[in-house]
């Protein structure tokens, strides 16, 4: 798990150079593009976005999904489970990035960095997302994810319902608490997720990352 | 009270809440930017609309292709105020659309019968959506 978030990590990132800017950065044109696609069809991506997410953008990224995987012939249940997990993945990353200063002051049309890739081949896919949030964030984050990991199946199932009943104060209210059952309910394997600094953020942020299979 | 509509886009259902005809539908996607807003006006409307029913027979049709989490938490509560009318007196029923491949669909409509015990609800299983 972790050398492969490491991958993702270089290429979320600028610094230092990772093989997709390393590609496109140095002058020769004609083996660029060569190196590029050759890299994404060698690593599975299937998808692949690092930018300012919006709902237009979550919208369009859905329906670009949706047909790749229709020409891949996924099977559909995968498909469902696939860009559910996206729009919950890209919807956490508009709701909960660190760039505004709290939950309550967001409005709509909000923009906000995520990165978002999914890879996959023959039925099994892999859909990794990562965004900044504030330092303060980490610990219950990393506290509420911990404990769904441990679930299993049952006890995911149980959490989901008690939820979905449960009286939720507005401060929750994007959310519900249930996004992140919902996706280790889909995922084919426990859940992982890493914190990390980053030096370009700063000590104010970390960098959040999430691994699902599917 | 006046109806109320709203078109379905790519990522919002479309509305079709004819109070005057007690048939009330929900169809399409279902991911809006604020699931808060999207369903709280609705479900104040709904609320104003349930409150003044009297031994009153009403249709809710539901049939969503997929909701993220929030709109889930909300859904789910919008459902409570129609087993509330079901428990004031009036006969109320869900009936369910999914696609017969999707298990979550399925499984949310069966925790909705579980849950909401004097709604009547009918599960249609949809085949080739």
């Amino acid at each position: 798990m972790n050398i492969a978030l490491k991958e993702f990590a270089q290429i979320a990132q600028a610094i230092p150079a990772p093989p997709i800017a390393r590609f496109v950065m140095s002058g020769d044109g004609e083996s660029n593009v060569q190196d590029f696609r050759s890299f994404a069809l060698r690593e599975n991506v299937i998808f692949f976005f690092s930018g300012y997410l919006s709902q237009a953008v979550i919208n369009t990224c859905a329906e670009t999904i949706r047909a790749r995987l229709d020409r891949l012939e996924a099977p559909s249940k995968i498909k469902r489970k696939l860009l559910a997990a996206f729009i919950e993945i890209a919807q956490n990353v508009v709701h909960y990035s660190s760039e505004s200063s709290t939950p309550a002051d967001q409005d709509d049309g909000e923009f906000r960095f995520g990165t978002i890739c999914i890879t996959g081949t023959d039925g099994k896919f892999v859909i990794m997302g990562s965004n900044p949030i504030l330092f303060s964030s980490e610990p219950h984050l990393r506290g509420r994810l911990e404990s769904i990991r441990a679930m299993n199946e049952e006890e995911l199932r149980r959490a989901y319902r008690e939820r979905l009943s449960a009286e939720e104060s507005e401060e929750h209210s994007k959310g519900g608490g249930l996004g992140f059952l919902m996706l280790a309910r889909d995922a084919s394997a426990p859940i992982e997720f890493q914190f990390a600094q980053d030096p370009e953020w700063g000590d104010m942020f970390r960098m959040f990352y999430l691994r699902i299979a599917i | 009270m006046s109806n109320f509509y709203l078109p379905g886009t790519k990522h919002t259902p479309e509305v079709d809440f004819r109070y005057s005809e007690h048939r009330l539908s929900l169809k399409g996607e279902c991911f809006p930017e604020n699931a808060v807003k999207f369903f709280g006006d609705l479900m104040d409307r709904t609320q104003t609309y349930l409150s003044g029913l009297k031994g009153q027979m009403v249709e809710v049709n539901v049939q969503l292709t997929y909701f993220n989490s929030a709109s889930t938490k909300l859904l789910f509560k919008m459902i409570a105020d129609f087993d509330a009318a079901s428990q004031a007196g009036n006969l109320v029923t869900l009936n369910w659309y999914y696609d017969e491949e999707d298990d979550t669909l399925e499984e949310f409509g069966r925790d909705i019968e579980d849950e909401y015990t004097s709604l009547k609800v009918e599960m249609h299983a949809l085949s080739a959506l």
